[in-house]
């Protein structure tokens, strides 16, 4: 029995490894992404140092609305999130002249701030797109997070002692310590693990699982749409033009009527017609689950045209789930907590993928996809890192006024983590991590120095956050720059290659 | 605060319970002896957090919040215990004394 146990470890360990090391590039971004997008209205806010004013919600989209009236052509919708504690300005995504542009628009005046960028954003959509057309960075996002369930399962399973493992943690041991990091991060905040990758396959599962869909609704997809949002008004433009009535009182009643809870998005459908429709929605930030509620109002009359909740169970059980992923209703420790787990879930698959090399290494000498394995390790983890940082780079010091400057912060920072990939593949892994890192490190203290200059002491949170990383990285590359410097130690005999 | 030092010190003492980290605890308790009784005041205490975490209307998020506390609370034992178990020790009257602020301020 005991050997039959021990097999299925094996199995389930051999398993743990492959699938690790199969999407483990991609998993790491896909973390780190959504790690950083847990504080995607405060990166947006240090990413626009300009724009400081602040208003009340409603005037804030009335004054966005105003705007994108005079500023639009041909519109079908305009989609406005609405400032709230974390974040002071309206953030747009809307169309105009058969373009699809994503604004954040000044509170007070309500055109669109100066400094054009995607802000947190960009990491936000990286999460799940991976900056990959529709739907395939989705759909590789969604087969990376069933990837991350088989490999936490299995790597449950191929634990003997997973409690001692909580405690164990042997430093400056080699692959041992690796793999004593690789187990306390995993095992730690197992809980977080699943839970968050559970909840990310479920947000995704219309895609991984699109089969209850077809089944019941074919190829008609809108169809599915209405019977997920019953409540939506929506109707074809009438093709004559009509001022929007003001948006302020619809914001108010709307306000009364979600009783007191404040507003979360609203969104006007066909701007300018005779048959436009403003939809305002309630804010999701006050519960776990999100549960749509909304209040539709005729754009052209302000009256109210419909007003509905989703009460259905089911319905009400996957956005329990998607909320949970979301963490939107997080207050502060709350969110400082979701972020612990998700670098710990990051650092847990960067080590999981040092480890693979790390092992094998040191039983024999490496074949040569696991030495490129080992290069593509230090240019990946490390280019990443440095692509982030050259992201927050490029906002400060690309000119204000250039064309798609927001597109071409988003370039720089997949060149840099380009470039940082060759460099990782073309140097030795024993220099390469410490050249990464300590680019990583001036860049993390650079970007804040920048952030300072540029932006005063008015967003510190994200300046600080950035010097403590630079000063843990600093030290990381001390470390490795000394263990370069000692004479190496005569290795174990070495036999067969490993596989 | 008083689920996040109870939850410390039951992981404190999940750790003291194996031989491996029983120095965590003054030898002339003679603990070493007694591991299976570390383990179940370790495994009370963590309940015991969880269920006085639980014990509010917005439990929902206090669960949430409880699991996060997790590996903070199980990460301070697990580096006090690589680089220098006093801390552990440290930490643990800080949580004993968390709990009864705890206790003080709910009152």
């Amino acid at each position: 029995m005991s050997a039959i146990r021990d097999g299925a470890r094996q199995v389930m360990a051999w398993l743990h490894g492959w699938t690790g090391l199969l999407l483990g590039h991609v998993l790491f971004v896909m973390c780190l992404a959504g790690t950083l997008s847990l504080f995607k209205p405060e990166i947006g806010r240090w990413m626009r140092p300009e724009a400081v004013a602040t208003a009340a919600p409603a005037d804030a989209i009335a004054a966005a609305t105003d705007w994108l009236a005079r500023n639009t052509r041909d519109s079908t919708g305009w989609y406005l999130t609405v400032p709230d504690g974390r974040m002071n300005t309206v953030e747009a995504a809307y169309d105009s002249g058969g373009e699809f542009l994503y604004r954040a628009l000044d509170p007070v005046t309500g055109a669109s701030v100066a400094r054009e960028t995607l802000g947190g954003e960009f990491f936000y959509r990286l999460h799940f797109e991976l900056q990959l057309p529709y739907p395939w960075g989705r759909l590789l996002a969604s087969i990376a997070a069933l990837v991350m369930l088989v490999a936490l399962i299995t790597g449950i399973i191929a634990h003997r002692r997973i409690f001692r493992d909580f405690f164990t943690f042997r430093p400056a041991k080699g692959q041992r310590s690796w793999l004593d990091g690789h187990n306390a991060l995993g095992v730690m905040a197992l809980p977080f693990h699943l839970m968050i990758t559970f909840t990310g396959l479920v947000t995704l599962s219309s895609l991984s699982m699109p089969w209850p869909i077809t089944a019941n609704y074919g190829e008609d997809v809108m169809a599915m749409y209405g019977a997920l949002t019953p409540g939506l008004v929506n109707r074809p433009a009438a093709g004559t033009k009509a001022p929007l009535a003001p948006v302020a009182p619809m914001l108010r009643e709307a306000q009364s009527r979600f009783g007191g809870v404040p507003i979360g998005r609203v969104y006007v459908i066909n701007p300018g017609d005779a048959a436009a429709v403003v939809t305002v929605y309630r804010s999701d930030s006050a519960q776990i689950g999100f549960t749509p509620a909304e209040i539709s109002f005729d754009g052209a009359t302000g009256k109210m045209l419909g007003e509905w909740t989703e009460t259905r169970p089911a319905v009400n059980s996957y956005n329990v789930v998607y909320g949970l992923h979301m963490a939107r209703f997080a207050p502060g420790l709350l969110r400082w907590l979701y972020f612990l787990g998700g670098a710990m879930l990051t650092l847990a698959i960067a080590t999981g993928l040092v480890l693979w090399v790390v092992k094998r290494r040191e039983r024999a000498p490496l074949s040569f996809g696991n030495r490129m394995l080992e290069r593509l390790n230090a240019g990946a983890i490390g280019g990443v890192l440095l692509g982030s940082v050259a992201y927050l780079w490029a906002n400060r010091l690309l000119p204000l006024g250039s064309p798609a400057r927001a597109e071409a912060e988003v370039s720089i920072a997949l060149w840099s983590t380009g470039i940082a990939i060759l460099i990782g593949i073309a140097l030795r892994p024993a220099i390469a991590w410490p050249v990464l890192l300590g680019l990583l490190a001036l860049g993390c203290a650079g970007a804040a120095l920048l952030g300072f200059a540029t932006g005063g002491l008015a967003q510190w949170g994200m300046g600080l956050v950035l010097l403590v990383t630079a000063a843990a990285l600093a030290l990381i590359v001390l470390r490795q720059i000394r263990v370069l410097r000692t004479p190496a130690a005569p290795r174990r005999a070495r036999t067969r290659p490993a596989v | 605060m008083i689920a996040a030092g109870l939850l410390y010190l039951g992981l404190f003492a999940l750790a003291a319970s194996m031989s491996r980290y029983a120095e965590l605890l003054p030898a002339r308790w003679e603990l070493a002896k007694r591991t299976d009784r570390v383990r179940l005041v370790a495994w009370l205490l963590v309940l015991a957090s969880l269920v006085s975490a639980l014990w509010s209307p917005a439990w929902p998020i206090r669960l949430i919040t409880w699991i996060g506390l997790v590996p903070v609370a199980g990460g301070i034992v697990l580096l006090a215990i690589a680089y220098d178990m006093r801390w552990a020790r440290i930490m643990a009257l800080l949580a004993v004394a968390l709990v009864f602020a705890g206790i003080v301020s709910a009152h």
